[in-house]
């Protein structure tokens, strides 16, 4: 045979391959010796074998100008692990925000009721804490004084009691002045308040547990002319005037443009009074 | 021979393409699921340094709205508005602006007394001071809470509390407090009771303790109109 010789060496490099097919085709060579789909075995030894070389050539051709693959992959595979991480962070952080924003959104309402009803409570405390007379106040008004007689020596066969400013003449002035509207009162700088007794010990007069004397001075806060119209009112205060006419007892009103009527400042305690109806009934 | 010798050849570059084919389908495959995992090394930083600094954004917002969510739990404490609650029903009960109830003794006046069947204005005044000094809390007559502006006054009914109110006997004052105490003060000597049936000698007068009194609210409370409070 004539042949190139290049063509002589791949023939003589494909020899041991012929018997591994051969081997490999015997069981159907009992069929059609040597042959399949009319090819020899030569060509699907062929065959195989550029198949094999194709593969190789390109798997090299493909893989040989990236030469570092493998670490590429490799960052790139920690990068899209940190991105996945970073991203789970993110969703975990935007749930945290959105479970802090609800509770906050709770708090704030609470705190607006809170407030709501801090601002009421303080208004009803404050419109209390002046019904109790626990606010100094001022305001156009009157002063009203009561001094015992000057009258030195007592003639005889009177009483001498009738030349004094009696605890009585105070309540009954007291009651006057709250009958034509007095707003607020205060005694010798002690202010009226609900609990306030007007009594004698003695010769003592004691107001709000604390002892005055004469002379006695009323603030008052109200309309000084409704006021003064009641002091005239000869109905009133008969007994006073009298003693006044007749005993040198001294009372005198003026009115004010601004009278100051202090803040009481004695204790207002209560440990028997509780507020509502009790549970028992009497 | 020669003709099998050329399909030999054509079959094995055919069989060579189809191994190219192959290989470059399975990389190219291959590739394609790559880049769906993971993007080019410089997209990669980009998306990395963005993600860092948003998460960086956000952590900072958690702080800040965890500070803001501890400012509103220090706020306004339950205790202060319990306390002033507390203080605003105690003045309730002194200033006759609601209903209150205690124990406490129990003044009846009834039987024979002025010619127009009442008691004299201040001898009621009297009886309610003696009250306030034998430290009662809360203070009511026939059904009318005293407050610190109550005054008595004669009208044509006999005795007004409060200026309208016209009220006949009996005469029921009661008042809330320690009642052994309103009692014996008013019970003593020179004290009230004794003053009174002196003076009314055909009255019933009786003192009782009592455990239980409901005193309504008063309905004369003072109308600050003219006073302004001062600082």
């Amino acid at each position: 045979m004539a042949q190139p010789a290049e063509r002589l060496e791949p023939e003589a490099r494909v020899e041991p391959p012929v018997d591994l097919t051969s081997y490999l085709g015997q069981h159907r060579a009992a069929a059609r010796p040597g042959r399949f789909w009319g090819l020899s075995r030569d060509m699907y030894v062929w065959a195989l074998v550029a198949l094999v070389l194709g593969v190789f050539v390109t798997a090299q051709l493909r893989s040989q100008p990236s030469s570092p693959p493998v670490d590429e992959d490799y960052a790139g595979r920690i990068g899209a692990e940190t991105i996945a991480r970073l991203e789970a962070e993110q969703s975990g952080l935007k749930q945290e925000i959105t479970d802090l924003r609800k509770q906050i959104t709770v708090q704030q309402e609470q705190a607006a009721k809170t407030k709501a009803s801090f601002s009421e409570i303080s208004d009803d405390l404050k419109s209390e804490q002046l019904q109790a007379g626990l606010t100094p106040l001022a305001g156009p008004g009157l002063l009203v004084t009561l001094d015992d007689s000057t009258i030195k020596t007592v003639p005889p066969g009177e009483d001498p009691n009738n030349y004094l400013v009696h605890e009585y003449f105070l309540r009954d002035m007291l009651n006057v002045l709250w009958s034509s509207g007095a707003e607020a009162i205060s005694l010798n700088d002690e202010r009226i308040v609900s609990t306030t007794s007007v009594y004698c010990v003695g010769s003592t007069i004691l107001v709000n547990s604390t002892r005055l004397s004469a002379p006695y001075v009323f603030t008052v806060i109200g309309d000084a002319g409704k006021i003064q119209a009641a002091l005239n009112d000869p109905a009133a205060l008969a007994l006073l005037k009298y003693r006044v006419q007749f005993y040198g007892l001294k009372m005198k009103v003026e009115p004010q443009a601004q009278a100051h009527v202090p803040a009481f400042n004695g204790t207002l305690k209560v440990r028997y009074a509780e507020p509502g109806t009790p549970a028992q009934g009497n | 021979m020669l003709r099998q010798r050329s399909a030999q050849i054509s079959l094995a570059l055919v069989c060579f393409l189809l191994g190219i084919m192959l290989v470059v389908q399975f990389r190219t495959h291959t590739r394609i699921i790559d880049r769906t995992l993971t993007l080019p090394a410089n997209e990669q930083r980009t998306a990395i340094a963005s993600l860092y600094d948003a998460n960086q954004k956000l952590r900072q917002e958690v702080d800040d709205l965890r500070a803001q969510l501890l400012g509103y739990e220090g706020s306004l404490g339950k205790s202060e508005l319990d306390s002033m609650v507390a203080d605003i029903n105690r003045l309730r009960a002194v200033n006759g602006t609601s209903e209150v109830s205690g124990p406490g003794v129990e003044v009846t006046i009834e039987g024979q007394l002025r010619a127009d069947g009442s008691i004299a204005p201040e001898d009621a005044g009297d009886l309610v001071n003696e009250l306030r000094d034998a430290g009662a809390e809360a203070i009511a007559v026939n059904g009318v809470r005293v407050t610190v502006n109550t005054y008595f006054a004669r009208a044509d009914g006999g005795l007004t509390v409060g200026g309208d109110r016209v009220i006949k006997v009996p005469y029921v004052f009661q008042a809330i407090g320690q009642p052994e105490a309103l009692e014996s003060t008013l019970n003593r000597p020179a004290g009230m009771i004794s003053w009174l049936k002196g003076k009314y000698p055909g009255a019933g007068i009786t003192i009782y303790r009592k455990t239980a009194l409901v005193l309504p609210k008063g309905d004369h409370n003072v109308a600050f109109k003219l006073a302004k409070p001062v600082k």
